[in-house]
């Protein structure tokens, strides 16, 4: 067998300050390529399910696609996978920039980290060498101070390095990691766990040589590659607009939510739209490694500060989610949310959740602490944002996300915690998405878009979706039918760009299918797969997540999107009186995925079929 | 000699993708090796900038001049200038005199540098945001003096 020139594993104790370097069997590449896939199997095997998110048992690990770092484009991507503390369940954040091509150039797949130090560490990390450094001066910096200690004090400007900031260790469970200042590994609280270990950050340095297979394939993807995405539509809205072009995307169809989910549709948007943040703001684009997308931007807010961003979830989270619709609010506070490692999903949703039911009565002045909680109030925003990250009154509620803030407070008011397993819900309203919907409903790590990421229900043609999935409604995002179908084949596609490691943002549309991904792997690795090998693969990524969730007690009730979605119809706009209720498609996605209708437990005949246990 | 032409960068449209380091690397060493490519992007993420630093083939170079093995010559038809590898003893005099940093020392301690791919750079061939362009010398003044009004012009409304 054609060996992978990927799979070496440095495993940490933090508690021994024991550390050893062990490959990753070859045979496990090959079923589950590496990124994400290899992250959840580690974690899987590591784990009994019994163990708290928050205790040094958990482990937490970080680990490159098996393309990154490679000369694929886009191929950025790095992920950081543990039991999460938001969910309960299995958890991870996925992030771009540079920190995960140089953790391959390092020559690491993977960093299993477990335990916890006595005091504040960060790792060091350059190539074979690794130190476990004090953090002590460094525990209650924010990223960005962090970022720049550490460069200074090992006197190198281009470590990568991936922190936390004071969320991450007050243990806020909307915490995050950040690399290269403003790029997250968001969501599930993966900066939380970072925290209870006492490990500040991770900073990486790496001298090695990636391997190609064949240097004359490789340069022929980068020249199909710059072709494709000429007639590409996500290169054409993101390479101009960046995601802020995604308002107008989701306004339009009037599922853009405002004010906790009470509204979703702004008559006007274009206050907050791409091509006010362009025109306004953005001073250049920006990109991650080797990419030809470059959907970032370098933005100035005058007088307050400037930074690489903006994403469109933290416009929508940070905007019409509380109330606001104004672009300095937004970018303050998206930029105060970098610096605590606050996830800004996580955030924005929390806030529009206590707004909303302090408004409804059912918490007391008192219990806000007296605080003018309203919609749109531009003044408190930071204010809330810092209280989260250092966990100081009512932000210590707040620090534990929607649904486990409604669970504290009682009077029924999860009914306003909009969420899926405890994680909260993007700015697509799935009411007027039936597809993202169910997306939200079953993904491993809760309610998440990029699980699924089932764009194709907007973007492809009726023709097309009869040709995969044997149903033309499947693309009709206000149908029922064909929606089970189309999220198991989109969640088992988006699993193959996150174990390679490449951005959903060229796989989003333009190298979507797995015989396209496949002239990616077979040029930097040799090894070749057809389509059903692939969407094997991607099916059995998305099982042994499911595995570890059931471990964790999860079932069907689990795979639930808020009663709200189902009660309460859109009030206005393009959308207008539209609810969710995803009953009849949880049933046909359980039986597209093998897995049994009650308990939503995959069939052992389904288990046998992907070799797993 | 009548058709030079150099490697004109713009660093106002550089993302700071490092796609030039990885193409570089990978047509010059067969592998993507980040810490021997000839060109890199320097990155200063609080300010935004992205600047990629690679050899400017000086007319009157430094690093030849100080040379002590007369290892570095420059091709008077194509303008490159060339290290000869079997000549290089290694003592890095160039990477020191170089006033830019266009020499990259390798992990075994040989020197390299940006060699314009033969004629045809790839960095440039590659650039997503045409940031780096491989121009004839007889173009690129008035070129670049467009670009540098271009706000005034805009001011002016012309």
């Amino acid at each position: 067998m054609k060996r992978f020139a990927y799979g070496k594993v440095l495993y940490i104790d933090l508690t021994t300050g024991e550390y050893e370097v062990k490959p990753i069997e070859q045979e496990e590449i090959k079923r589950y390529l590496g990124g994400r896939g290899l992250n959840g199997k580690l974690l899987y095997d590591l784990i009994s399910g019994k163990e708290d998110p928050l205790s040094p048992e958990n482990p937490l690990i970080f680990g490159v696609g098996l393309l990154t770092g490679t000369p694929i484009p886009s191929s950025s991507r790095y992920t950081v996978t543990s039991l999460s503390p938001l969910t309960g369940g299995f958890g991870d954040g996925n992030s771009g920039g540079f920190f995960g091509p140089e953790m391959r150039f390092a020559g690491y797949s993977h960093i299993v980290i477990t335990g916890r130090a006595k005091k504040p560490v960060y790792l060091y990390i350059e190539d074979d060498k690794v130190e476990i450094k004090s953090a002590v001066h460094l525990w209650g910096k924010d990223t960005w101070e962090t970022d720049a200690l550490i460069k200074e004090e090992m006197g190198d400007s281009e470590l990568q390095i991936a922190c936390i900031g004071p969320a991450g260790e007050n243990m806020a469970k909307i915490a995050c990691i950040i690399n290269n200042l403003t790029r997250a590994i968001g969501r599930s609280g993966m900066g939380a766990v970072m925290g209870s270990k006492n490990l500040k950050a991770v900073a990486i340095r790496g001298s090695g040589k990636v391997r190609v297979a064949s240097k004359e394939k490789v340069f022929k993807v980068l020249k199909d590659f710059r072709e494709l995405i000429k007639s590409d539509m996500s290169f054409k809205l993101f390479s101009k607009y960046g995601t802020p072009g995604l308002v107008d995307v989701y306004n339009s169809r009037g599922v853009f939510p405002v004010k906790n989910f009470q509204e979703s549709w702004l008559p006007d948007a274009e206050s907050i739209s791409g091509e006010v943040f362009i025109k306004k703001y953005a001073k250049k684009a920006k990109a991650c490694y080797n990419c030809m997308v470059h959907c970032s931007h370098f933005y100035e807010l005058k007088d307050s500060h400037k930074e690489e961003g903006l994403e469109f979830e933290s416009i929508g989270a940070l905007g019409p989610r509380i109330g606001i619709t104004d672009y300095p609010t937004i970018l303050k506070a998206n930029h105060l949310c970098n610096r605590y490692g606050l996830d800004t999903i996580g955030a924005g949703d929390v806030i529009g959740f206590i707004t909303e039911v302090f408004e409804r009565g059912f918490v007391s002045k008192e219990e806000v602490e007296g605080l003018d909680l309203c919609w749109g109030n531009s003044e408190l925003v930071p204010v809330l944002l810092k209280k989260i990250s250092h966990r100081e009154g009512i932000g210590d509620l707040l620090a534990e996300g929607s649904y486990r803030a409604a669970l504290k407070i009682g009077r029924n008011t999860e009914y306003y915690a909009m969420h899926v397993k405890g994680q909260a819900i993007i700015s697509a309203d799935p009411r007027g998405l039936r597809g993202w919907g169910l997306g939200y409903a079953v993904a491993s790590r809760g309610a998440d878009h990029l699980r699924a990421y089932p764009v194709v229900e907007y973007c492809f043609t009726p023709e097309k979706a009869e040709e995969i999935w044997g149903i033309r409604e499947a693309v009709d995002r206000t149908a029922y039918a064909g929606k089970g179908k189309l999220v198991k084949w989109c969640e088992d596609v988006r699993a193959l760009a996150d174990s390679l490691g490449i951005c959903k943002f060229i796989t989003r549309t333009a190298y979507l299918l797995p015989q396209q991904l496949n002239q990616l792997i077979e040029a930097i690795t040799g090894v070749s797969f057809n389509a059903d090998e692939l969407m094997k693969i991607g099916e059995r990524i998305n099982n042994t997540e499911k595995l570890i969730n059931i471990r964790r007690g999860f079932s069907r009730k689990d795979d639930a999107l808020p009663e709200r979605l189902k009660k309460e119809p859109i009030p206005e706009g393009p959308s207008a009186g539209m609810t969710i209720d995803i009953t009849d498609i949880l049933n046909e996605y359980y039986q597209e995925r093998g897995w049994d209708l009650k308990t939503s437990h995959p069939t052992p005949q389904k288990l046998a079929e992907l070799g797993l246990k | 000699m009548t058709n030079k032409s150099i490697l004109v960068i713009d660093v106002e449209k550089c993302t700071g993708c490092r796609l030039c380091e990885t193409v570089c690397s990978l047509d010059h060493e067969g592998v993507v090796a980040p810490k021997e490519t000839r060109i890199s992007v320097i990155k200063k993420e609080e300010t935004g900038a992205d600047i990629p630093v690679v050899c400017q083939q000086c007319e009157r170079p430094l690093c030849m001049e100080v040379c002590p093995s007369l290892a570095i010559s420059r091709d008077e038809r194509t303008g490159t200038v060339n290290i000869d590898e079997s000549r290089c003893i290694g003592c890095s005099m160039c990477f020191m005199a170089c006033p830019i940093g266009g020499i990259t020392i390798t992990k075994e301690k040989k020197m390299k540098k940006c060699d314009l791919c033969g004629g045809k750079p790839l960095c440039a061939d590659h650039c997503p945001t045409k940031a780096i362009e491989f121009l004839p010398v007889t173009k690129v003044t008035e070129q670049k003096r467009r670009k540098g009004i271009r706000k005034m012009l805009t001011l002016l409304n012309y």
